[in-house]
């Protein structure tokens, strides 16, 4: 059945026997407790219901831009800059040319091929995101450091691929920087593009979120190689009772743009809130893909998380996520 | 030509003081014990400033959580809203909410306040300290207006005008981090003003006046000149770690058109890591020595 399938995003909440003090482990014991984390997340996901487990979640990775900032050769890092409040991150400089240290997936997709039967989604940061989120001390310009990125990350899947074998691989670019320049937009769609460019046997997908505007994302669709487009909804969106889907207004957008295409894409639809405890019912998750259903075909529409659950307690990912299931499998029926 | 540097705006916090806040958020610490902190840092900061050489040393708001919020909370009928985007950066503030323009608070006392450290606005060195203040047009630009927005530039000078008299400030650092504003209506404050401005500057932003502001700094100081006394030029990058080694070669350029020129940054230096705003600093002092 290829209807509403369901995924994870990416990061889920680690276990605390691996986030602290995840920075300072030995070697050994730090990949023996990912690993422990990484299994134990994958059956909380195979519990869950999910068609696609992703990399059960995240595990290998604090966050998602030092952890390949650090390795790649050419970045240093000088401290934290603050994000909001008094909450901070490592926004590292671009000195010189950028090409990879080493790669900073291919060990935990080699972990998953060992422990995964069925297909798997690897998020990888995108390089528009990266150039956004780095000190630029090198190169001529904003355009220049992104497509030095593209080659960059376009090796490291290459690699990925490489060691996935012959399936198909899902990767999915997080790119939450990418309409945060509008005037941008052709530079997000030509540094995705070829970070992508020439490698064969993947599905690309594209993840955005929090975006003000998603029309400027909704322009370049078409000129974009990204066959899923999994985007945040439900942040926006009523959790009360009321059948107004405001949230979801931009899933017709989505579609009258998709309408236009030749090839069709698929929307990975946010069904879940990251940002709140309270978990969604399925009726109202019922909802949510219901209205969708209006505009999208069942076989172009996927149910994810609006992001990352690492923000929420496991045992709160795990419900959000079950519910996501029990919602889908409800709509199933009606359909 | 006389060269004067002008550090402004929030400044980057020390391990020492993220960590004390984290503590403060976290109930560890009490709200005077980290009101001590901030102004011990506060006053590291100054001294630092004055050791490098650096002429004009502003607050460096190590108690602002964002360069609007101190100042959104302590007027009546401004509050709160969601995180929001600063600029094209990747760091956020949080966008006040105006009802309406109210009543100032007390901004000398010790004050809680509602997510950011505690009361007061400013933390004084000496009689040459120089205060900070938003732009009223970024200030407004950048919140929310629930209704008519007719008036409410005219009451938040009302507003700063109290503010000078309660603090009996000298010296003043008003940065307009929106483009487009009117700048003639500082020359209606009782203090000598700083004005940093961004964007092109345009004749119809002195209309009525403005042609005696103490300092109006721009990325042109031929543009402001006969605006102001003191023109300035922002030669520093608050968005780029790279430091400018070559900034005196580039001041070279204006000396035979200025007897005095500020210099300073094109935003806060709140932006790059405190280990490299440091050294920008340091190399700022180099040029006024």
């Amino acid at each position: 059945m290829n209807y509403i399938k369901t995924q994870e995003i990416g990061s889920f909440r680690k276990p605390d026997y691996l986030s602290k003090g995840f920075k300072k482990m030995d070697r050994e014991i730090f990949i023996e407790k990912t690993k422990q984390a990484t299994l134990e997340t994958l059956d909380l996901f195979k519990r869950a219901g999910l068609d696609n487990l992703g990399i059960g979640g995240e595990m290998f990775r604090w966050e998602m831009y030092e952890h390949p900032a650090s390795r790649v050769k050419g970045i240093e890092f000088y401290g934290p800059v603050r994000s909001f409040d008094n909450r901070f991150y490592n926004k590292g400089s671009v000195i010189s040319d950028i090409s990879r240290k080493e790669s900073w997936h291919s060990e935990e997709v080699r972990f998953l091929r060992e422990s995964v039967q069925g297909e798997i989604k690897v998020p990888i940061t995108g390089p528009y995101t990266m150039m956004d989120w780095s000190f630029n001390e090198y190169y001529r310009d904003r355009e220049e450091l992104a497509l030095a990125f593209s080659r960059v990350i376009n090796q490291e899947i290459r690699d990925l691929k490489s060691i996935w074998g012959d399936k198909t691989l899902q990767i999915q670019i997080d790119e939450p920087a990418a309409t945060s320049h509008p005037s941008e937009m052709d530079l997000v769609k030509e540094s995705v593009n070829e970070s992508i460019s020439g490698i064969g046997g993947i599905e690309t997908h594209l993840h955005v979120c929090y975006s003000t505007n998603y029309n400027l994302l909704f322009g370049i669709m078409g000129d974009m190689k990204i066959d899923v487009y999994n985007l945040e909804f439900a942040n926006r969106d009523r959790t009360d009772g009321g059948d107004e889907r405001e949230g979801y207004s931009d899933v017709k957008k989505f579609a009258e743009m998709n309408e236009t295409l030749s090839k069709k894409r698929t929307l990975g639809l946010g069904v879940t809130d990251v940002h709140l405890d309270f978990v969604e019912p399925v009726q109202l998750i019922e909802k949510r893909i219901l209205y969708s259903l209006k505009y999208m075909e069942p076989d172009q529409l996927r149910l994810n998380p609006d992001c990352g659950l690492r923000t929420r307690s496991r045992e709160i990912g795990f419900q959000k996520l079950a519910n996501m299931v029990s919602a889908r499998d409800e709509v199933l029926k009606k359909i | 030509m006389e060269i004067k540097t002008l550090v402004y705006g929030l400044y980057p916090r020390s391990e020492r003081l993220r960590t004390g806040l984290s503590k403060w958020e976290r109930g560890i610490i009490k709200d005077n014990e980290i009101e001590q902190l901030i102004s011990d840092e506060s006053k590291l900061f100054h001294d630092s400033c004055m050791a490098a050489g650096i002429e004009l040393c502003g607050d460096p708001l190590f108690n602002w959580f964002d360069i609007l919020r101190p100042l959104a909370l302590s007027i009546e009928g401004v509050r709160l809203g969601a995180l929001t985007r600063y600029k094209e950066t990747n760091t956020f503030y949080r966008k006040p909410v105006i009802d309406r323009l109210g009543e100032l608070r007390d901004i000398r006392l010790s004050v809680p306040l509602e997510d950011n450290p505690p009361l007061p606005m400013f933390h004084e060195q000496d009689h040459n300290y120089l205060y900070f203040l938003p732009g009223i047009h970024s200030f407004l630009e950048m919140s929310e207006i629930n209704g008519n927005r007719e008036g409410m530039a005219d009451r938040m000078l009302e507003i700063y005008s109290e503010i000078i008299k309660m603090l009996s400030i000298k010296s003043l650092v008003i940065y307009e981090a929106q483009p487009h504003a009117n700048l003639a209506i500082y020359e209606k404050l009782a203090t000598n003003v700083y004005l940093v401005t961004t964007g092109k500057i345009d004749e119809w932003m002195f209309d009525n006046g403005g042609d005696n502001i103490h300092s109006i700094i721009a990325d042109d100081p031929y543009e402001v000149e006969r605006h102001c006394k003191i023109p300035g030029l922002k030669l520093v990058d608050s968005f780029n770690t790279k430091i400018e080694e070559d900034g005196l070669e580039k001041l070279k350029r204006y000396k035979d058109d200025f007897g005095e020129l500020i210099v300073t940054s094109n935003d806060s230096l709140d932006f790059l890591p405190r280990a490299v705003a440091d050294r920008k600093i340091a190399i700022m002092g180099s040029w006024g020595k």
